[in-house]
C-alpha cells in the first residue's frame, strides 16, 4: 500500500466518522423534538376539547402554555382569540387576533372573528394617519412577512442566475428579463426589510382589561385624562417606571398602567 | 455589687426601649381626623375640609353623609413622616364645601375605608350667616343666575343665563354648572364676553345660556352654579388699584401677590313646570309647544298610475321642534307611500330652538282617477295664548291616468313561482365567530427567518456570481497566439520528459517545444520551422544572438535527429532535453 493509498484510505474513514457523529447529533435532537411535540399536541388536543366542551379558560389556559412555549403560528393565535373571547375577555382576545394578523393577513376565517371582536369593543377606533411608510409599501399588507420573504429570495436568486447566463452564454435575449426580475427582487426586498423593522419596533398594544385610565403622569395619584376599554389599539410611545407612553388618536396621549397593555 | 448594678441598668434599658417600641408602635398605629380651615362663614363663602389617614397605604372617603354643603373634591395629597427612624405615610383628602343654607350646620363623622380597616373621624360643627354674597353693589366680584321663565308649561322650552361680573383681574375661573335635574339642558353657543356698567362702575360679563325643557310637570329647583376662581392678593407696597386690570405690569411676572382660590354661587332658582291643559280637539295633539306653522307642496298634480309624485311638509316654528313628527296625511285607498328621511334646519339661539323640520315623501297611485287628498293638520300648544291650535295646508287634487298600453307591453314581468326565486341580498340572521382550528398545523412553528440570515440568504447568490465569474476570468485561456505557442512549448517540453518515451516522440515534442517559443516570440501559430526560418524569426526580436544562434543549431540538430534514423543512447537524449529546455527558457 503506497503513500497515496494510505491518503486516500485516511479520507474515508475521516468521512465515516463525521457522518455517523451528524447522524447521532441529528437523532439525539429528533427525539428531543418529538418528545416536546407529542407534549405540545397533548395540550392543544385537551384545549380544543376544553373549547368543544365549552370550558373556555382551560382552552385559553392550554393554548397559551403552547404559545407560551415559543411556538409562533397564526392557527395558534386563533384560536386564543376565540377561546378569549368565548371566555369574556375582549382585550386579550383582540390581541391574539392582531399578533395572528401579523401572520397571516388573509387568513378569511381570522378576518371574520378579528371583525366580530372589533364591533364588540367600546373605543370607536380612529384610522391612524396615513404614514408615507404606509402608504409606500401599501401591498405589504396582502402577504405575510414569510411570504414576503420568501418572494424577495425567489426573484433575487433568479435575477443572479439570469445574470450569470449572461455573462456565461452572452445571451441578449435575457436582458429583457433581467430588468423586471431585479425590479420585483428589489420591491420585495423592501419590503421583507420594513417588515422586519416593524416587528423589531413592535410599537403597537391592545388595551387589556375592561377599562384602563390615562393618566397624565407616571403615577396612580395622576390626573385620569380620558379612560380606554378593552381592546382599544394604541400606539406605545415608550416605557417607565412601569408605565407606557400611549397614543390613541390625535391629542389623546397619555400614560397607562403597563399591565393594561398587551404589545401585539 | 458593681455587678449587679450593671444589670440593673441593663434591665432598666431593656425597659426603657421596650416602652418606646409599643409608645412608638402606638403612635403610627392608623388614626384619621377631620379639620376645617374655619368654622363660621357667610352665605357662598367656602369652607376647606381635609380629611387626614395617618399609617395607612391608601383609602377612601365617604362624603355622602355630608347635606349642608355641597362638596367639591380637591383630590389627595400624600406625605412621608420619619419618626425615630420609622416611616409613616399620611393621605390627606381635601374638600371644598360650600353651604347650601344658613344656620348651624354639621359635617357629620364621615366613614375613612382602608385595607387595615373603617375609621370614622368626629363631627364638626359650622355656624353659616346670612350675609350673602351676591349683587351687592358693593361687590367688585359676583355672579347671578336667572331663567327666561320661572312658570313654563310641560315641553316649553326657557333659557338659562349665568352672568359673571368682576372688576378686577382674576385667573383660572371655573363653573360647575347645575346638574339641571328635571331638564333636557344643551348650551347655547359658546360663552360671550363684554364690558358692563352698573351703576357707574364698569365690570367684565362673561355670559353662559343653556336651552332648558321640562322633562315634567310639578316645582323643579335649578341646583346654584359655583364658579371657583384664583386671585391674586397683591402685596400692599405696589398701592394698586382693583381697576387696573388693563395694567400691562399687572400680571404676575412683575406681581410678588400670592394666589388665593375663592367660590361663588348662584342662588338656587325654583321653576313651576305646568302640565299642558286637557285637550279635546279632533285632530290628535303633535307633542309640540311653541309656536308653529305647517305648509306642504305636491310636485305635480297629474301623472299616469304607477308613477310617483313627493309630497313635501314643513313644520316650522321656535319651540320643542326637533321633536316634530311627520304629519298624518290620511290618502285614499290605492295608494302607496314611500317616507324620506326628514331633514332637519333647526338653529339654537339666545331664544331657544327655531327652524323647521321637512318631511318628503312619494305618494305612487295604483289605480287611474281623480283624487282629492286631504290636507295635512298640525295641532300645537301656543305658548303665548296657552291655546291648543290647529294649523292645516290646502287639500290637494291630483289626476290619475291610465298607464298606456304599449307602455304596460314594455314592462317586464315579476318572476313566477316556478321560474326561480326573487333575487335578494343575503343579511346576517345570527352574530357568532367561526369555529377553532383543531388541527396539529396550530403546533407548526412559524418562527420568521432571521433577518441576518435574509440578508446572507440574499447575498448568497451575488458572491456566486463574482465568484464563479472571477475563476472564469482568471482560469479563462487566453486566445493570444503567443500565449499559445508559449503554452504548447511547455506541454512538448513536459511530454518530452515523459518516462519511457520512443525515440521519435521524443524528438518530435522537442521539435514541437522549440519552435513553439520560437513562433510564440513572433505571436504568431505555426506547426513547423526550418532553421532559416528561425534565424529571421529571432533576429527582428531582440533575442542576443548567441541564443539565436543557440536555437537555430539546436533545431538543426534535432531535425537531423529526427530524420537520420539513428537510436538515442540516454546521454544524448538528457543533453537534447536539458539544451532545449534551456534555449526555450531564454527565448521565453
Amino acid at each position: 500500500m503506497n503513500r497515496q493509498e494510505y491518503r486516500n484510505r485516511g479520507r474515508q474513514w475521516r468521512g465515516w466518522i463525521v457522518a455517523a457523529a451528524v447522524a447521532s447529533l441529528a437523532l439525539t435532537g429528533a427525539a428531543g423534538a418529538a418528545a416536546d411535540g407529542s407534549s405540545a399536541a397533548r395540550t392543544f388536543l385537551e384545549g380544543v376539547a376544553a373549547y368543544g366542551e365549552g370550558d373556555y379558560g382551560a382552552a385559553v389556559a392550554a393554548f397559551e402554555t403552547i404559545a407560551a412555549s415559543g411556538i409562533r403560528n397564526p392557527r395558534l393565535y386563533y384560536n386564543l382569540g376565540n377561546a378569549h373571547l368565548k371566555n369574556g375577555d375582549l382585550g386579550p382576545a383582540i390581541l391574539w387576533y392582531e399578533r395572528a394578523l401579523k401572520l397571516a393577513p388573509d387568513d378569511p376565517d381570522l378576518n371574520f372573528n378579528h371583525a366580530y371582536a372589533l364591533s364588540l369593543a367600546t373605543d370607536e377606533r380612529e384610522t391612524p394617519p396615513a404614514s408615507i411608510y404606509r402608504i409606500l409599501f401599501f401591498w405589504r399588507h396582502l402577504a405575510s412577512p414569510g411570504a414576503t420573504a420568501v418572494v424577495a429570495l425567489v426573484f433575487n436568486g433568479l435575477f443572479w442566475l439570469v445574470m450569470t447566463v449572461r455573462f456565461f452564454r452572452r445571451k441578449k435575449a435575457l436582458k429583457g428579463i433581467a430588468r423586471p426580475l431585479l425590479a420585483i427582487a428589489l420591491i420585495f426586498t423592501a419590503t421583507a426589510i420594513y417588515n422586519y423593522y416593524e416587528a423589531a419596533s413592535a410599537r403597537e398594544g391592545i388595551v387589556l382589561p375592561e377599562t384602563a385610565p390615562v393618566r397624565s403622569g407616571l403615577s396612580e395619584d395622576a390626573t385620569q385624562l380620558f379612560v380606554l376599554h378593552a381592546g382599544a389599539k394604541v400606539v406605545i410611545e415608550g416605557e417607565k417606571e412601569g408605565f407606557f407612553r400611549i397614543y390613541f388618536s390625535d391629542g389623546k396621549i397619555g400614560w397607562v398602567t403597563r399591565s393594561h397593555i398587551g404589545r401585539i | 455589687m458593681i455587678h449587679s448594678a450593671g444589670k440593673i441598668i441593663v434591665a432598666a434599658l431593656a425597659v426603657m426601649a421596650g416602652a418606646a417600641w409599643l409608645l412608638s408602635a402606638s403612635a403610627f398605629a392608623a388614626s384619621v381626623q377631620a379639620s376645617v380651615d374655619r368654622n363660621a362663614a357667610a352665605l357662598g363663602e367656602s369652607i376647606q375640609l381635609q380629611v387626614s389617614a395617618t399609617g395607612v397605604q391608601q383609602g377612601d372617603v365617604d362624603v355622602a353623609p355630608i347635606r349642608d354643603f355641597k362638596v367639591i373634591s380637591r383630590g389627595e395629597s400624600r406625605s412621608l413622616h420619619v419618626v425615630n427612624g420609622r416611616q409613616t405615610q399620611e393621605i390627606t383628602f381635601n374638600y371644598t364645601l360650600i353651604p347650601v343654607k344658613a344656620g348651624n350646620l354639621r359635617i357629620p363623622p364621615l366613614e375613612v375605608r382602608t385595607p387595615e380597616g373603617t375609621y370614622s373621624t368626629l363631627k364638626i360643627d359650622v355656624v353659616v350667616s346670612e350675609k350673602q354674597q351676591g349683587e351687592s353693589d358693593e361687590q367688585d366680584i359676583f355672579v347671578l343666575a336667572e331663567v327666561s321663565n320661572d312658570a313654563p308649561y310641560e315641553g316649553e322650552q326657557l333659557v338659562y343665563t349665568f352672568h359673571f361680573y368682576r372688576s378686577f383681574r382674576i385667573s383660572d375661573a371655573r363653573l360647575q354648572k347645575p346638574a339641571f335635574s328635571g331638564f333636557t339642558a344643551e348650551q347655547i353657543g359658546k360663552e360671550q364676553s363684554d364690558i358692563t356698567v352698573i351703576k357707574g362702575r364698569r365690570f367684565h360679563r362673561n355670559t353662559l345660556s343653556f336651552i332648558l325643557i321640562p322633562l315634567s310637570t310639578g316645582l323643579k329647583t335649578i341646583e346654584p352654579a359655583v364658579l371657583e376662581y384664583d386671585v391674586i392678593q397683591r402685596d400692599h407696597r405696589g398701592g394698586s388699584s382693583p381697576f387696573d386690570f388693563d395694567s400691562l405690569f399687572g400680571g404676575p411676572f412683575f406681581n410678588t401677590g400670592r394666589v388665593e382660590t375663592r367660590t361663588l354661587q348662584t342662588r338656587p332658582i325654583d321653576v313651576a313646570v305646568r302640565p299642558l291643559p286637557d285637550y279635546h280637539g279632533p285632530h290628535p295633539f303633535s307633542g309640540l309647544v311653541g309656536k308653529m306653522d305647517i305648509r306642504a307642496a305636491l310636485e305635480k298634480h297629474a301623472l299616469k298610475a304607477g308613477e310617483s309624485a313627493t309630497l313635501t311638509i314643513v313644520v316650522e316654528g321656535s319651540g320643542n321642534i326637533p321633536d316634530a313628527e311627520a304629519p298624518v296625511v290620511d290618502l285614499p285607498d290605492g295608494f302607496k307611500v314611500y317616507e324620506d328621511a326628514p331633514r332637519e334646519d333647526i338653529a339654537l339661539d339666545g331664544n331657544g330652538y327655531s327652524g323647521k323640520k321637512t318631511f318628503r315623501m312619494a305618494l305612487v297611485p295604483l289605480e287611474p282617477g281623480d283624487y282629492r287628498l286631504a290636507p295635512a293638520r298640525l295641532t300645537y300648544f301656543d305658548t303665548a295664548s296657552e291655546t291648543y291650535e290647529t294649523r292645516e295646508t290646502a287639500p290637494f287634487s291630483l289626476t290619475v291616468l291610465k298607464r298606456e298600453a304599449e307602455e304596460e307591453m314594455r314592462v317586464v314581468p315579476a318572476p313566477v313561482a316556478g321560474n326561480g326565486p326573487a333575487k335578494q341580498k343575503v343579511a346576517f340572521t345570527g352574530r357568532d365567530i367561526l369555529p377553532i382550528k383543531d388541527d396539529l398545523s396550530a403546533l407548526e412553528n412559524q418562527r420568521p427567518l432571521p433577518l441576518p440570515a435574509f440578508l446572507g440568504l440574499l447575498g448568497v447568490p451575488a458572491i456566486l456570481f463574482v465568484l464563479a465569474g472571477g475563476i472564469f476570468l482568471f482560469t479563462r485561456k487566453s486566445d493570444d497566439p503567443a500565449d499559445i505557442m508559449a503554452r504548447r512549448a511547455r506541454i512538448s517540453l513536459k511530454s518530452a520528459g515523459a518516462a519511457g518515451i520512443e525515440d521519435d516522440a521524443f524528438l518530435s515534442c522537442l521539435y514541437r517545444a522549440l519552435v513553439s517559443a520560437i513562433l510564440s516570440r513572433a505571436g504568431v501559430q505555426g506547426e513547423s520551422l526550418t532553421w532559416t526560418e528561425a534565424e529571421a524569426i529571432l533576429g527582428p526580436a531582440d533575442v542576443p544572438v548567441e541564443v539565436r544562434q543557440a536555437a537555430s543549431a539546436l533545431l538543426e540538430r534535432i531535425e537531423s535527429a529526427r530524420f537520420g534514423g539513428k537510436p538515442l543512447d540516454a546521454r544524448e537524449r538528457n543533453r537534447l532535453l536539458s539544451e532545449t529546455r534551456d534555449v526555450v527558457r531564454r527565448i521565453s
